[in-house]
């Protein structure tokens, strides 16, 4: 760390005299206090959150390509002819299969705007 | 038992320390709040909301502080850019504009010309803020001509001209 030596005020100046009189001390007043309390969240958190949120989409993503053929093949064997016919088997497996696409795409758009 | 400034930047960056760094806050509060309530023509309220700003993004950027500098160096030109940041969000003067004097300053002027002696804070308002910058933080805060200009991000000639006619400005003012 550089330890340069401050300009050498000129001798018998009364203005340098008068400009180093006036610097005064502020007493702090809570003003740390407030610092502190405005500092945005530790890093590591936000880095921690990455990873979670990373590992998150990674396992979604090998479960949807292990799993999603078959349950797309009954979906198309029993989807229904009218909206009438429809079971709640089949809205519940078609449910359950929007769900999980929306929290893979929630989570991989959290990540995208994931503050550094 | 006294920690030097490198051993907080040291504990801030490895462990996030808050501690270390309200240390910090608290060696530098005043000068870097004086310096900014310069700027602000002695608003405190503000002086205190940007040098809050400052330390708040000392925190956020303390990875890119360079050791080869003073802390305090480091800490100006981030109030600097906080106070420019300001300047021109109101359309108020930047630092590297090198304006006249306020109409609002007349009264001072006058005083000066039927030599009546003004007192310190009433002639730094007759300085452009360039030079009131300088005067600040090499007058007072005893940083080098390298130093501020480092801290004030223009070219070292610029510094030592400001000096030198902020100094001949509060001489004629004051009457020294």
């Amino acid at each position: 760390m550089k330890n340069e030596m401050p300009l050498p005020p000129e001798k018998n100046d009364p203005l340098d005299e008068l400009l180093r009189g006036a610097v005064e001390y502020l007493p702090d007043n809570g003003f740390t206090a407030r610092v502190l309390t405005a500092l945005p969240a530790k890093r590591s958190h936000a880095w921690r959150r990455l990873v979670v949120l990373t590992m998150a989409v990674l396992a979604g993503a090998a479960l949807a390509a292990w799993q999603l053929p078959a349950i797309l093949g009954v979906l198309h064997q029993s989807i229904p002819k009218h909206w009438s016919a429809i079971q709640w088997p089949w809205l519940a497996t078609f449910a359950a299969l929007v769900a999980a696409l929306a929290s893979l795409v929630w989570a991989m758009f959290a990540i995208v705007n994931e503050e550094e | 038992m006294s920690f030097s400034d490198a051993d907080l930047i040291a504990r801030v960056l490895l462990r996030e320390d808050q501690n270390a760094f309200g240390e910090l806050v608290r060696r530098y509060q005043s000068p870097v709040r004086g310096f900014l309530a310069r700027l602000a023509n002695g608003d405190a309220h503000l002086a205190d909301d940007l040098a809050q700003e400052t330390f708040v993004k000392a925190w956020r950027k303390i990875g890119t502080f360079r050791s080869d500098a003073k802390f305090s160096t480091w800490l100006f030109g981030i109030a600097c850019n906080e106070w420019r940041m300001h300047a021109r969000r109101r359309k108020e003067l930047a630092l590297e504009e090198l304006a006249e004097p306020s109409a609002g300053l007349a009264e001072a002027e006058a005083a000066t010309a039927s030599n009546l002696r003004l007192d310190l804070a009433a002639a730094m308002k007759l300085l452009t803020t360039a030079e009131r910058a300088a005067i600040v933080l090499c007058c007072q805060n005893g940083l080098s001509h390298d130093e501020a200009a480092q801290a004030l991000g223009c070219p070292l000639g610029t510094v030592k001209t400001n000096v030198l006619r902020g100094r001949e400005k509060l001489k004629r003012a004051l009457a020294v």
